[in-house]
């Protein structure tokens, strides 16, 4: 056999397997910030994410991924070829994708498909652990199940058939450049998230009457920071499975557009990404912890788009005022647009991911993408971040509206004040330690107990 | 049950491409996989009506209950 399809193969293999790391860390994470009556029920959430969005992209996602790069419309040709004209590396039309293919299985011809899949499932079930801390506290297991089935056995699938493979419109008329996914994983979920958000609302005693926001302290800190360390850990093997490696093509590697790069590059990108991020937090949030290390988020989320082609020196810059820029974003999506996005990743991962794309275009225009070499241009990459934000926002508030008729979408009220845990579980996960008075912080900066307040805004619900 | 479909591991390596569950054959399609894919599907789609189904209750049962606890202090 040839060895360089066993080390293909044991490439994704492994960065498949540090990926797991991102979702150790979005559970750690969200768990952290949620209050004490809350961990378990959040806990869950992430757990559950693979559970069903696994069998989604299996039985869907990986049939659609090949099959709608033309668009809304299943572009199946009996030789494989899609109707621009693409072949050889276009597989929609001769059952590929599809649960009961033979590629779908144990198959001693083929060494990657396996892998390859794998790679995606991983990327699916980020796009719905990025939704689920910015909903936590309020909304049911149940819901954000079928909401995060949706998005990430579908919706982002879709978005990656346009815009992040050899085949799809948007690379192929456009020149569209997102090489570590700024939009197509972190933008489709966080714009997704915002149009959930709009339907679920913020959680009981966040705003007050007079259009004050008050806030919630996390129950434990250090947890966040920590799984926001080991996401960043499993971030180089996210970036390394956006490439590819094909026999071809010297050094070796290529982007998902079959466009020269090397892992050097993008190892550059991410490091000086994450160092300009945390500054750039650092500075503009004047110390905070949780925008600090969020920073280091935003500024890498920012640069991907562009990781396998930007200068480390333009990197740093980019990511330092990104940075910076999330910040104030989030705070005015907190406080004045009213949203309650509970881990900021509205503003984290859909808007740094617009912007992300979009930088492509102002720093990186002109560079040749997909196989004909389409130039990248700022109008390309708007026209690509329209349509997959068009795509992610209507589904979000379509999906989640619907369970908001159906009564399907949040716990009952009394519910949400008591603690999820307690409806959910029916027992207490921390049954050494008693309950402590709940603190809030309101918008003059005074922190109380929560219980009046609650207790007042939820009879107000009523 | 030996679902192994080639007289010997050998044979299998050489025509490389077989598909070793419920295999019909070297070339796969259709046939025991797609059956139980359906299966598969029809499961996930059953289980996460089971999951709704359940949580509505839980959570409806337990705003009975602390209904009470927050009504009287309104």
């Amino acid at each position: 056999m040839d060895t360089s399809i066993v080390f293909t193969e044991a490439y994704y293999f492994f960065t498949v397997a540090i990926m797991w790391l991102l979702h150790v860390g979005f559970m750690t994470y969200e768990a952290g910030v949620s209050r004490r009556k809350n961990v378990m029920s959040t806990a869950m959430k992430n757990i559950m994410t693979i559970a069903v969005v696994t069998p989604t992209f299996y039985y869907l996602g990986w049939y659609v991924y090949f099959c709608m790069q033309e668009g809304l419309k299943f572009t199946v040709s009996a030789d494989g070829a899609s109707p621009a004209g693409l072949t050889g590396l276009y597989f929609c039309g001769d059952g590929y994708g599809l649960a009961w293919d033979g590629s779908a299985g144990p198959h001693l011809g083929d060494n990657i498909t396996g892998v390859f899949w794998a790679a995606f499932v991983l990327f699916s079930w980020t796009t719905g652990s990025i939704m689920s801390g910015a909903v936590i506290e309020r909304i049911r297991i149940s819901a954000y199940l079928w909401l995060t089935a949706l998005m990430g056995g579908l919706v982002w699938v879709v978005a990656a058939a346009w815009g992040w493979s050899y085949g799809g419109w948007l690379g192929v008329h456009f020149g569209y450049h997102d090489f570590a996914a700024s939009m197509v994983v972190h933008g489709v979920a966080g714009i997704f998230a915002l149009g959930v958000l709009y339907n679920l609302g913020p959680r009981i005693g966040r705003y007050d009457s007079n259009g004050g926001t008050r806030a919630f302290q996390p129950h434990n800190l250090h947890l966040t920071l920590m799984g926001l360390m080991i996401i960043f850990t499993a971030f180089y093997a996210f970036y390394a499975a956006c490439l590819a490696i094909t026999a071809d093509t010297t050094p070796g590697w290529a982007n998902i557009y079959f466009n020269p790069a090397t892992l050097s590059a993008i190892t550059y990108t991410i490091t000086m990404g994450f160092a300009g991020g945390f500054a750039g937090g650092y500075i503009f949030s004047k110390g905070d912890p949780f925008w600090t290390i969020s920073g280091g988020l935003a500024g890498v989320v920012a640069v991907s788009a562009g990781a396998d082609i930007y200068s480390p020196n333009l990197v740093l810059l980019l990511a330092f005022f990104s940075a910076g820029a999330c910040y104030y974003i989030g705070g005015w999506m907190e406080t004045k647009a009213r949203v309650d996005d509970a881990v900021g990743a509205v503003s984290v991962h859909g808007i740094m991911g617009m912007w992300g794309v979009l930088a492509v275009g102002i720093f990186a225009s002109g560079y040749p993408t997909g196989p004909a070499g389409v130039e990248t241009s700022f109008l390309g990459q708007l026209v690509g971040m329209t349509a997959i934000f068009a795509l992610s926002f209507v589904t979000g508030y379509v999906a989640s509206w619907i369970l908001k008729k159906l009564n399907l979408l949040r716990v009952p009220p009394e519910v949400e004040v008591e603690g999820l845990d307690m409806a959910e579980f029916e027992t207490d996960f921390y049954p050494e330690f008693g309950r402590a008075d709940e603190p809030i912080i309101h918008a003059d900066g005074s922190t109380e107990s929560a219980a009046a307040t609650l207790r007042s805004e939820l009879a107000a619900n009523r | 049950m030996n679902s192994f479909p080639f007289d010997s591991w050998e044979q299998g390596v050489e025509l490389a491409g077989p598909y070793f569950t419920w295999a019909e054959g070297p070339v796969f399609g259709g046939g025991p996989s797609m059956v139980l894919a359906i299966l598969g599907i029809a499961v996930s789609v059953i289980s996460a009506l089971i999951v709704t189904v359940r949580e509505d209750k839980l959570l409806n049962h337990a705003a009975d209950r602390l209904a009470d606890k927050y009504g009287s202090e309104d």
